[in-house]
């Protein structure tokens, strides 16, 4: 099957391309490629114009980086389509027509993408490779330089290996990347914009936080319309820094993954670090970004951000059926493309996580690159558009249970995702991981796994959107010489939505309160059942044992059935003994055994008394009045 | 309760027959009966000035009664204040049903000038009409100074209220007395 080019991504590429025989392909090191357009150019044929270009079609190509060598795989016919033995070092990136890689000895190879034959075998300058990047035809490389202290960064022809111009600099230099014609080259805290052809410098951009404790840049990385220096976390847009519009630094929450991995000048190579990695989808506005994937070892997330740089909410989860590893992550238009230790590749749908394509291996491989793959839409006839969220969670869940240690990072996502889902049985699997209940087996891994989700059930669980407006409105009690008469219904939907512990003693109070509307008492008794924290117990119990007995209360609304839900919930054993569970089990035992209890409340808390109550409650049925004894007289 | 409190307001609220109100939709005669009997020993204990009574009482109160049961119970302690259910009485201002709220606040103000001053602040503030008229009375029954401004305050925003203590000045002016004086 050939993939076509989309226009739109076609026709920037063609603009960003300015000279003849200078191929808008560009491949970013590490997996994640962008190769925007492709050619009916063919082996050696460097002089593809323009027109014969905008005509041109993709041509997925999988390079697998083998101890010995590279693989290229066709992942559409499912075929070998070259070996070429070589003593890999760096990371390989390509063009339309090349796949250039860093060997043994700091030389420069390039093969032939079609053929696998070796176009030329170059030496580079200085003394060990930083980054290398490619647009069009021009190849750059930084470079530890051969004098101490110094830095290079060279360009090369892409045709024949030909030196076209070099920079020494004082700085370490990071790793670059080029689009169009220019060549971005990491500097310090400056990001240097170089012209590709000769190398002159046409602008010098500062990184917005430029303090002497500021960080160095560690590398540009052009992933779509998108042009980003970062290092870690961090990031700024270069297009942004300039337009004259200022750079604004833009970072996602950190202890996952990085986004801009940090290699301390020298490129080593695919590496187990890799295995673990963050793909972001960087948007065209150069604003916060919304979707990101993270590769955990055995395991993929997707995932939505929030606008701060959290992770906002799972959008499909996949996990390996064996202990093999991914060793590299690609993020298509449509398709994700993983690439296994084993050379075996398995290709997603991008919005669903569903599995679309799998290719056997058989080599063992270090790292890939995934050149022009996803772009072709998945046809939507006869799967869904996306997951259902139970079976997201349930994704989630498969995840957070695998006993495999290499999957922490991974698995510390999947429970802050699974903490901000809004649906109960989310946060009970979170607190079941709290209290032990899940992954007690000993080792580190569950340890800190754990360690990492009792400091999630510490703060507030739910999406947290206007949580604190929410929070501020909740305080408020009705009164009239104040003149508050607060509608609570609604915040009590908005905090339940939050579940932040704060929100509890609030809610209680409205609860107790007797100015609160019947209607308000039922979304209030909701929402505490579904924060479903203990510190209402004794507020609970206190509205239960006040107005059991009070016919009209209880016809008034679901309050008090609500209620009962949550004492019944509280009830309920976990793990150790807790005072709590004896409260809650006291009150329901109390109020059911009451004569004056309203008969519908006690028709409903009879089948929800705990199990050890039921059997003392059905010896005791029907209750019978015990006013003297009840009175204590 | 001194001669010339005007009782329709407290009757209003405070007296209104058990029966009417403070049971429920549908009770069967015999748990009318077991209400009734239960009542009558509440009354038993709320009259015993024993410390223990006041204890099983307010244990009692604190595990739910049924409304008529609480209304004869405070309507004794309007009458028969006991300074170890303070609390209890406290409490029970802040039921749901009005009628129990309006009796818990003359029990609370009966136990003293001070008790008086706050249940006169609570009855002001709440959002039943009724209970506010109850502040106005009480504030009547207990004056001082903070009951006084709580009753100006309320008059500020309540017509009602408003319209009782214009009545009680021009009743007062008429007859030679204070504010507030001509009606007592």
């Amino acid at each position: 099957m050939i993939a076509r080019a989309a226009p739109m991504v076609l026709a920037l590429s063609l603009a960003a391309c300015t000279t003849v025989g200078a191929l808008p392909a560009e491949a970013s090191a590490f997996g994640n490629v962008v190769l925007l357009a492709e050619s009916r150019c063919g082996p050696g044929d460097f002089g593809c114009d323009r027109a014969e270009r905008r005509h041109g079609r993709r041509d997925p190509l999988v390079v697998l980086v083998e101890d010995g060598g590279l693989r290229a795989v066709d992942p559409l016919a499912g075929e070998v389509r070259w070996w070429r033995p070589l003593p890999v070092l760096g990371h390989p990136v390509a063009n339309a027509t090349s796949v250039f890689v860093p060997v043994r000895g700091n030389e420069l190879a390039a093969i032939d993408r079609w053929t696998g034959e070796l176009r030329f075998r170059v030496p580079l300058p200085g003394e060990a490779i930083t980054g290398l990047t490619v647009t069009g035809a021009t190849v750059v490389a930084t470079m530890i330089g051969s004098t101490r202290g110094r830095s290079e960064v060279v360009a090369l022809s892409g045709a024949d290996g030909r030196p076209l111009w070099s920079r020494s600099s004082a700085s370490a230099l990071g790793v670059p990347a080029a689009k169009g014609k220019l060549v971005w080259v990491p500097q310090g805290r400056q990001v240097l914009a170089l012209h590709r052809r000769s190398g002159r410098e046409l602008a010098r951009v500062d990184a917005p936080e430029t303090g002497p404790d500021a960080p160095w840049i560690e590398r540009v990385d052009v992933q779509g319309h998108a042009i980003l220096a970062g290092r870690s976390e961090h990031w700024f847009d270069l297009r942004a820094a300039t337009s004259g519009r200022g750079a604004t630094e833009r970072s996602i929450e950190a202890g996952y993954a990085s986004p801009f991995p940090v290699f301390a000048g020298i490129d080593p190579g695919h590496g187990d670090g890799e295995r673990t990695r963050l793909w972001i989808d960087f948007p065209a506005d150069a604003g916060p970004p919304r979707e990101a994937v993270l590769l955990g070892r055995r395991a993929v997330v997707a995932f939505r951000l929030a606008p701060d740089g959290t992770p906002a909410r799972a959008r499909w989860a996949w996990l390996a059926e064996d202990r093999r590893e991914v060793v590299a992550l690609d993020v298509g238009e449509h398709r994700v493309t993983l690439v296994r230790e084993d050379g075996s590749l398995v290709v997603l749908a991008r919005d669903t996580g569903e599995e679309l394509d799998r290719l056997m291996g058989g080599e063992s491989v270090r790292g890939a690159l995934v050149l022009d793959m996803g772009h072709e839409p998945v046809s939507t006839e006869g799967r869904p558009r996306r997951v259902a969220e139970a079976d997201v969670r349930a994704q989630l869940v498969a995840v957070l249970e695998d006993v495999d240690p290499r999957l922490l990072p991974v698995q510390k996502l999947s429970a802050r995702l699974l903490w901000r889902d809004e649906a109960p049985s989310a946060r009970r699997t979170i607190q079941a991981l709290a209290r032990g209940e899940l992954r007690s087996e000993p080792g580190f891994a569950a340890e800190e796994l754990r360690a990492h989700v009792l400091d999630l059930t510490h703060g507030a669980w739910g999406t947290e959107d206007d949580a604190d407006a929410s929070l501020r409105a909740l305080s408020r009690r009705a009164s009239f010489l104040h003149d508050e008469h607060p509608i609570v219904a609604p915040l009590a939907r908005e905090v339940a939505r939050s579940g932040r512990p704060e929100v509890v003693p609030h809610l209680v109070e409205h609860l107790l309160h007797p100015a609160t509307r019947d209607t308000d008492l039922t979304e209030i008794a909701r929402a505490i059942v579904v924060i479903d924290h203990p510190t209402a117990l004794e507020g609970v119990a206190t509205f239960v044992r006040r107005y059991h007995a009070d016919p009209q209360v209880v016809h008034a609304s679901r309050a008090l059935q609500l209620c009962i839900d949550f004492l019944v919930a509280q009830a309920r054993p976990r793990g150790e003994s807790r005072p709590d569970a004896t409260l809650a089990r006291a009150v329901l035992h109390e109020v059911w055994s009451d004569p004056f209890t309203d008969p519908s409340l006690r028709a409903y808390i009879g089948p929800r008394l705990p199990t050890g109550d039921t059997k003392q409650a059905d010896e005791r049925l029907p209750p019978q009045l015990p006013e003297v004894l009840h009175m204590g007289l | 309760m001194g001669p010339r409190l005007p009782h329709v307001v407290l009757l209003a609220l405070t007296l209104t027959p058990v029966a009417a109100w403070a049971r429920g939709p549908a009770l069967a005669p015999a748990a009318e009966a077991r209400i009734e009997s239960v009542a009558a020993q509440v009354r038993v204990l709320a009259l015993d000035p024993a410390p223990e009574a006041g204890k099983r009482l307010a244990e009692q109160v604190q595990r739910g009664l049924p409304p008529a049961v609480l209304a004869v119970l405070l309507d004794v302690l309007g009458d028969r204040p006991r300074g170890d259910l303070t609390r209890t009485v406290v409490g029970l201002t802040r039921d749901r049903r009005p009628e129990i709220r309006a009796r818990a606040i003359v029990a609370w103000a009966a136990l003293g000038e001070s008790f008086a001053a706050q249940a006169i602040a609570a009855a002001a503030d709440d959002i039943d009409a009724r209970i506010r008229v109850l502040a106005w009375v009480l504030a009547r029954r207990h004056p001082s100074p903070s009951s006084d401004a709580v009753v100006q305050a309320l008059a500020a925003r309540d017509g009602e209220i408003a319209a009782r203590v214009d009545a009680d000045r021009r009743l007062a002016s008429a007859e030679g007395l204070p504010s507030g004086e001509a009606d007592r």
